[in-house]
């Protein structure tokens, strides 16, 4: 049992939270945090809810960035025409998460405050290189989703700071979107490994690569490594391997339930080099 | 039953350590299958204890109660969703439908005659909850495509059988 809390305003949240009583937890859609709490996994004391909150509803685009708010659930990102125009990648994405029941419930912010290796809106959000607004009572913060995460299930919020608002530039016109998910059935499937990319290839030459991963690392990664050596040359078979190489030395995946290490390896390969040809147009 | 023995012992401990009465319980109001309902619920009751419990509306099944089978599907303000996912008391003000709302005036819904016409049933444990994501469906979407309806039931599943005669089911519905 725990107090419960429904604020009627941010403020008011940011008030409760502020208190600082020990296993205090934000409920969002709760369809992580209530099958936690039930499963002994989690304390909690105090509850406070914030998924209707209207401050943090927002959907815009706002001087070429686009503003979610975090309690966004996965329906309404599915099924925004705005992001369905701008970036498609993120709504498939969207769709790929657990049943329609639970992208009913479900919230954008919660999907990156639960800090799951398999995060499923990770993986586009680092390749569009979202800024998490943070606040608590006194301040508020930006930070980089690609410094957010800190391990499984862990972040770098402060238990007496929430996540408001995610946000990102538009992504270039003419740049291919990629969303690659590898489940063990198409509905409710947990990703054995997912793989987001941005980038476009100009008279042959790939430019403005950016890659990442889900569930091949403690924590969703971005592949700056790899995305160096591919940026400005023409993909070629060569390079290919030689790119799925480095891929191989930034992820460190893990054997579980879904996967073992040697698969997750081999899958990476294949989704970045699927990802990789697609943008390219040709591999000479 | 040792999960109620640890609960009454948590709910001990935390008078002890002083917590405010009025955060552990809450009156919340809302719509049931129509009716106003006012009621009393635990802070950590989830909506479908308060449904089957509480209230007595036993026809909404639990399964695994972790979200992942569909077996608790509400219509939760048009949406389907997990009752087993929900804290009750975050439903006040809000419009709740049951597979209790699909039987009306002593007849069946279209989707239930159907799912009996098709033999879209076997054990039938999983059939409330596919027929109100089926009912948000085509509350939603009165002509939804087959492809629609395999998205629709997707957070459902059915271990019987295959799920063949349940989408020709819904089908049915919506043509009628």
């Amino acid at each position: 049992m725990f107090e419960f809390y429904q604020p009627s305003s941010l403020s008011e949240l940011l008030h409760l939270l502020e208190e600082g009583i020990p296993d205090t937890c934000l409920l969002a859609g709760g369809t992580d945090l209530l099958v936690e709490y039930r499963s002994g996994a989690r304390n909690i004391s105090r509850l406070i809810r914030l998924a209707h909150l209207s401050e943090l509803q927002d959907l815009k685009c706002e001087d070429g960035r686009i503003k979610l708010g975090a309690a966004l659930t996965y329906r309404t990102v599915e099924r925004s025409s705005l992001l369905r125009e701008k970036v498609p990648f993120l709504v498939q994405a969207a769709q790929s998460i657990g049943s329609p029941q639970v992208r009913n419930l479900g919230t954008i912010g919660g999907n990156l405050v639960t800090a799951s290796p398999a995060a499923d809106l990770a993986p586009p959000l680092l390749v569009l290189e979202a800024q998490l607004t943070l606040k608590k009572k006194s301040s508020s913060r930006e930070i980089p989703l690609s410094s957010f995460f800190m391990g499984p299930k862990r972040t770098l919020l402060d238990p007496q700071e929430v996540v408001t608002e995610i946000s990102f530039a538009l992504p270039p016109e003419n740049c291919y979107q990629i969303f690659y998910k590898l489940g063990q059935r198409n509905a409710m499937a947990i990703s054995i490994a997912s793989l987001a990319a941005l980038g476009q290839a100009q008279r042959g030459f790939l430019t403005g690569i950016k890659i990442a991963v889900g569930s091949v690392a403690p924590t969703p990664l971005r592949l700056f490594h790899t995305e160096g050596l591919l940026q400005g040359e023409r993909l070629t078979q060569a390079l290919l391997k030689e790119a799925n190489r480095r891929a191989q030395e930034e992820i460190s995946p893990i054997s579980d339930i879904r996967g073992s290490v040697e698969y997750r390896r081999e899958i990476v390969g294949v989704l970045l080099e699927r990802a990789l040809s697609e943008i390219a147009g040709e591999v000479l | 039953m040792p999960r109620v023995t640890q609960r009454s012992i948590k709910f001990k401990m935390y008078f002890q350590r002083k917590g405010s009465k009025e955060a552990l319980f809450r009156e919340i109001s809302f719509r049931l299958n129509g009716e106003p309902v006012r009621v009393r619920v635990r802070s950590d009751q989830r909506l479908i204890d308060l449904l089957r419990d509480t209230l007595g509306l036993r026809g909404t099944k639990e399964g695994c109660g972790r979200g992942d089978c569909g077996s608790c599907t509400v219509i939760l303000n048009g949406l389907a969703v997990t009752s087993c996912l929900v804290l009750a008391a975050t439903v006040e003000g809000a419009e709740i439908l049951t597979v209790e709302s699909l039987f009306r005036n002593g007849r069946l819904d279209p989707l239930q005659e159907a799912f009996l016409e098709k033999g879209a049933v076997q054990c039938g444990y999983c059939t409330p909850g596919l027929l109100m994501s089926a009912k948000a469906l085509l509350l939603e979407n009165p002509h939804p495509s087959l492809e629609e309806i395999k998205i629709a039931v997707s957070g459902n599943l059915c271990r019987c059988t295959g799920y063949k005669k349940i989408f020709e089911a819904i089908q049915l519905a919506a043509e009628r």
